[in-house]
């Protein structure tokens, strides 16, 4: 069944002084895939970009470079993009049957660049820690499919979501240790157990509808970027892994990009150039269904989710 | 066969005293500034006199060694960084490549715009008994220690002409041509007058000192990352009069500092949208960003594979054995020798680790993390600290290398000893390495480019140049009161004196002894504007603007540091007679650099600078001393205060001759202030800074400099009005300008205005910073929500 969706992403930073020059990097169109058509997408800043450039990645991502080259004190940047969802995507197959020993041998054998979803990554970090954590899961002779999930599952239930426990930089070894995360976290701590024992695995940034509770009309802007995780099977395709969600195989999330972790696939970084600055950031989310008749509802940007400061 | 008899013989010059030419030598890089590269950095570089002269027959072994090794390279960094077909053939372990933190993600895929990767690159090479010439280390990065290897050409040319024409000695000039024509040749075919710049680290870097003399041998600007900034895609250089485009950018820094952006750094460093500029083509970068992958020493281990597989021919010179632990026999071998070998990490930017020294338990450790990523480990055989390494250079334009006829020679344990290297013309040949014009590259005239860093430091080396010489004044002025005095019973103006010395170097006067002020002043290296830390932030300030100084310059700043050396040596009032002296040492040194800043260096814009910078601040001080020194207070002014005055403004003989008389205030001001023949009067200095201000470049945003010519002007005609008889009131009055603190208020609040605003206009610097990525978070069950 497909469903058609329209995605808005709104990103905005707020600084206590004027910034001269901004270069960024947004990974905020979605990867047409199989399952996933483009329609539509368009990237908006205020104020306007001095240069934009289209590239692809190093893992076939689109991504834009842009510059702000005037004198601003506010940035706002916002993607929509119109996608239609075919089914699931990331599901099982046949390879995911065999023996999880098999698909690591085959990838040791690898002779491409996917061999960079088998090593430690600038933010994900392979030790002691993480292989105990991992080895009651990966025992001999189970096939990829369970320990997959039972990997999720370990994940999903040892770990305590909680907003705002961790920041962009916490390393996989303080995650395992303080047991909380959000998203992020915990698809990078996947990400250490699947590499660990020797399988592909690869971060995929995307987004996840959310549904409101019984009876609630949906917030505007709540729905929200999301992480989860990839596994190569024995015949080359991936399985998806959502330990925030208890997932495995297809899901209807909305696939952006994917990397080594998230640091290749951040939404936007971004460098400024300014005197002494600080700056805050919010993000507002939405990702809404758009009947057959093509209307959706009317989706406005309000006052909601509050800046929070980061020092520049 | 190569074998020992390659090594280069040490030449000892028959009837030359070997210590008398190493002092000339290290004379010689002293005033270079090359010696030691920081005040605080006392480890001091040598050069050995004595060249390594090579054998025409072994020289042609390395230079063919060296010539293969770049098409190798060259050849290697396009494969790895475009189709990787030696991947997947499995020439080179994946692993290798991909494991390797030294693999750029963002390079790999594209091409740079003229296809070209490497432009320089060294090789250090050692010279094994038995297998002749082995490289040890690959330099692409920041292929440095060429300026080195120029400069001590240059030194020993004056050393030993002789000795060079009697070996027919090759010049160096040849390759100095070949390499600008080189990197002129990486341009972006859309510009017909390219722009080469070069990137250092900055002058913190040890390598800085060589990199600009490196720049200044090849007639580039040298930049460090600040300077330099991405707009419209395109890379430009922050100057005085506003952005310039740069086309080619000699980089002497690592990948991983070069874009925040989008390299992995510590992102503090490093030029935003580098690569993306690179990608687009408006810029090429040598050696391509990427290219330090080659740097690790695991690669030795598929050198000869490589070079079979990509070249077709057989590798000239392996490099020592490498042993890759992800081969299991080589790991199995590894991990039996550890206590022999040398690991190197896959991550060419991490040091290696030297097996033989690990106690047992650490080695165990080592062991273990072998064992758990085999692939991320190289093993290789020590080498003994005192073996000598020639580098060699070389430089490709794509379809040619030339290999530099000379090199650089050291030791593996360190570089601060170099000597020359000689290679002979070839029997018969005739001096055919003349200097050679590059073809194609029309002379553009960047006498009015400065990139504002270094108009900053010339601004800063100006002040600071002044307030060194206003210390040393001032001091040699108390200790003469103090010579004249009997210590018990001070006069109070010799409190108002210590006041004084303690207002100029910054500090609050808490009433101490004349001696103790003095000895503070020029001895407390924690006291901000004191001399030690005057002149130390003088030599960063030079440090940071090197390429724009002159040898003698250099000379007069090395004599300046050791003149604070000695005097920090000893207590001031323990021999006021040996301090004096000093004190007038220094004054001369001061004098000389003075001379040759005003009568050798161009008008150009940092001249400019350096002179407005002086200006501003001798007119302070002469504003704070009065303010200082005739406060209002009841009672007659004693001459010695006045004279105080003359001596420390360096007037008196003016005043002496002007006025043969008793000193009289108002006269005393009339040629502190108001004189306009006196170099040393306010109304001069402000005349001086209104000349410079106008010669300034008009930076794009025209309109903030002639504001500040508009202050500067008005104050000029502020002084200029001044009465003589006004400013002989030293108490307030109801009228403004018609007295001594008013006037004195004026000038000195004008000139802190003027030096913000000259800042302002020509320094501003911005500082980069990152900014906050958000955190992707949601679960279906609806309590995510927006958690930035």
């Amino acid at each position: 069944m497909s469903i058609r969706y329209r995605l808005r992403h709104e990103t905005s930073y707020r600084y206590d002084n004027e910034v001269a020059l901004a270069h960024n990097r947004a990974v905020l169109t979605p990867r047409p895939l199989r399952h996933q058509r483009l329609l539509h997408h368009e990237l908006h800043t205020v104020p306007d970009t001095g240069y934009r450039d289209h590239v692809a990645d190093a893992f076939g991502n689109r991504v834009t470079s842009f510059s702000i080259e005037r004198p601003h004190r506010e940035l706002s940047i916002v993607a929509t993009s119109e996608l239609v969802l075919d089914g699931g995507h990331g599901q099982l197959s046949l390879g995911g049957v065999q023996p999880w020993e098999l698909c690591a041998e085959q990838v040791r054998r690898e002779r491409s660049a996917e061999r960079v979803y088998c090593h430690e990554s600038p933010m994900v970090r392979i030790d002691a820690a993480v292989a105990a954590y991992a080895a009651p899961t990966f025992r001999a002779g189970r096939s990829l499919a369970e320990v997959a999930s039972e990997l999720t599952s370990r994940i999903y239930h040892d770990f305590a979501y909680r907003p705002g426990s961790t920041a962009i930089g916490t390393e996989v070894r303080e995650v395992l240790e303080r047991r909380t995360g959000v998203c992020q976290d915990f698809a990078h701590v996947a990400l250490a157990c699947l590499r660990s024992v020797g399988l592909a695995a690869r971060y995929v940034s995307g987004y996840l509808e959310t549904r409101p509770p019984a009876g609630q009309e949906k917030l505007v802007g709540a729905d929200a970027s999301h992480a989860w995780v990839s596994v190569r099977q024995l015949d080359g395709t991936w399985l998806d892994l959502d330990p925030t969600n208890d997932l495995v195989g297809p899901t209807s999330h909305v696939t952006l990009a994917w990397g080594r972790d998230y640091s290749d696939v951040a939404p936007l970084s971004g460098v400024i150039f300014a005197g002494r600055v600080s700056s805050s950031m919010r993000v507002a989310v939405d990702l809404t269904r758009i009947p057959d008749d093509g209307t959706a509802p009317a989706s406005g940007f309000g006052g909601y989710g509050g800046y929070t400061g980061v020092d520049g | 066969m190569p074998s020992r008899s390659d090594a280069p013989t040490v030449l000892q010059t028959a009837g030359t005293d070997l210590e008398q030419l190493s002092q000339l030598a290290r004379r010689r890089l002293r005033s270079r500034g090359l010696a030691s590269p920081r005040l605080d950095h006392l480890a001091s570089r040598t050069l050995d006199p004595r060249p390594r002269l090579f054998d025409v027959g072994a020289w042609r072994g390395l230079e063919a060694a060296t010539e293969q090794r770049v098409r190798l390279l060259a050849a290697v960094a396009e494969d790895l960084y475009g189709a990787q077909r030696c991947v997947a053939d499995g020439t080179v372990p994946a692993d290798a490549v991909f494991a390797n933190p030294g693999f750029a993600l963002p390079a790999a895929g594209w091409a740079p715009v003229t296809g070209r990767r490497l432009a320089l690159v060294a090789f250090d090479f050692v010279c094994d008994p038995d297998d002749g010439w082995v490289p040890v280390a690959d330099r692409l990065c920041s292929p440095t220690q060429l300026g080195r290897a120029l400069e001590n050409r240059e030194i020993l040319t004056q050393l030993l002409p002789a000795e060079l024409h009697r070996h027919r000695i090759r010049r160096l000039a040849h390759f100095q041509a070949a390499l600008r024509q080189a990197y002129a040749g990486l341009a972006p075919p859309t510009t017909d007058s390219p722009r080469v710049l070069l990137l250092s680290p900055g002058p913190q870097d040890h390598d800085h000192p060589e990199l600009a003399e490196l720049a200044r041998l090849l007639g580039y600007t040298v930049a460090e990352a600040a300077d330099l900034t991405v707009r419209r895609g395109a890379l430009f250089l922050s100057s005085l009069s506003g952005l310039e485009p740069v086309h080619v950018l000699a980089r002497f820094v690592s990948d991983r500092g070069a874009d925040p952006l989008e390299l992995v750094g510590d992102g503090s460093t490093g030029i935003a949208g580098l690569l993306a500029a690179t990608r687009r083509g408006t810029v090429s970068v040598a050696n391509a960003l990427g290219v330090g992958l080659l740097e690790s020493a695991v690669f030795g281990a598929w050198w000869p594979a490589l070079c079979t597989s990509l070249l077709g021919e057989e590798l000239r010179t392996a490099g020592p054995p490498t042993w890759w632990c992800g081969d299991e026999p080589s790991r199995a071998h590894v991990l039996d020798r550890l206590h022999e070998l040398v690991l190197h990490p896959l991550d060419p930017a991490a040091a290696p680790i030297d097996g033989r020294t690990l106690p047992a338990a650490r080695r165990q450790q080592l062991a273990a993390r072998i064992a758990d990523q085999p692939w991320g480990w190289a093993a290789r055989r020590a080498l003994d600290p005192t073996t000598e390494v020639v580098r060699t250079f070389a430089v490709f334009d794509g379809r040619e290398v030339t290999v530099m006829p000379g090199g650089f020679a050291t030791t593996i344990g360190g570089d601060a000893t170099s000597a020359d290297v000689w290679v002979p013309q070839t029997e018969g040949s005739r001096f055919i390495d003349l200097p050679v014009r590059v073809a194609g590259l029309g002379q553009v005239d960047f006498a009015e480019s400065l990139p504002s860093r270094a108009g900053e430091s010339m601004f800063w080396l100006g002040r600071h140049l002044e307030r060194a010489e206003a210390i040393v004044r001032l001091t040699r002025t108390v200790i003469d009161r103090a010579e004249q005095e009997s210590l018990s019973e001070l006069p109070s103006w010799m409190a108002d004196l210590s006041e004084a010395v303690d207002r100029l170097t910054g500090t609050t006067y808490g009433g101490g002894l004349a001696l103790s002020t003095v000895d503070g002043a020029l001895r407390d290296a924690q006291r901000w504007d004191g001399l030690p830390n005057t002149v130390s932030q003088l030599l960063t300030a030079a440090g940071s603007a090197r390429e724009l100084l002159s040898v003698e310059v250099w000379d007069g700043l090395t004599a300046l540091r050791d003149d604070v050396a000695q005097l920090a040596a000893h207590d001031v009032a323990a021999d006021l007679a040996m301090t004096r002296d000093r004190l007038d040492t220094m004054l001369g040194d001061l004098a000389s650099v003075a001379g040759v800043v005003h009568e050798s260096m161009v008008r150009g814009p940092g001249w400019r600078l350096l002179d407005a910078g002086r200006r501003i601040d001798r007119a302070q001080h002469l504003v704070m001393l009065l303010d200082t020194l005739l406060h209002a207070r009841p009672g007659q002014l004693e001459d010695e205060i006045l004279e105080a005055l003359l001596t420390t403004g360096v007037s008196l003989v003016a005043y002496r001759r002007r006025h043969r008389s008793d000193l009289e205030l108002e006269a005393v001001l009339g040629i502190l202030v108001l004189d306009e023949s006196n170099p040393r009067s306010i109304r001069h200095c402000v005349d001086c800074l209104v000349d410079d201000i106008a010669e300034l470049p008009v930076p794009q945003r025209g309109g903030a400099r002639e504001a500040t010519l508009g202050r500067a002007r008005e104050l000029a005609g502020f002084v200029a009005s001044i009465r003589p008889a006004a400013l002989a009131n030293r108490f307030p009055s109801e009228r403004p300008g018609s007295d001594l603190p008013r006037t004195l208020h004026t000038i000195g609040d004008s000139l802190t205005a003027l030096s913000e605003a000259l800042q302002d206009v020509y320094m501003r610097h911005v500082t980069m910073a990152r900014l906050p990525r958000q955190t992707g978070t949601a679960r279906s069950d609806g309590d995510g929500g927006s958690a930035p």
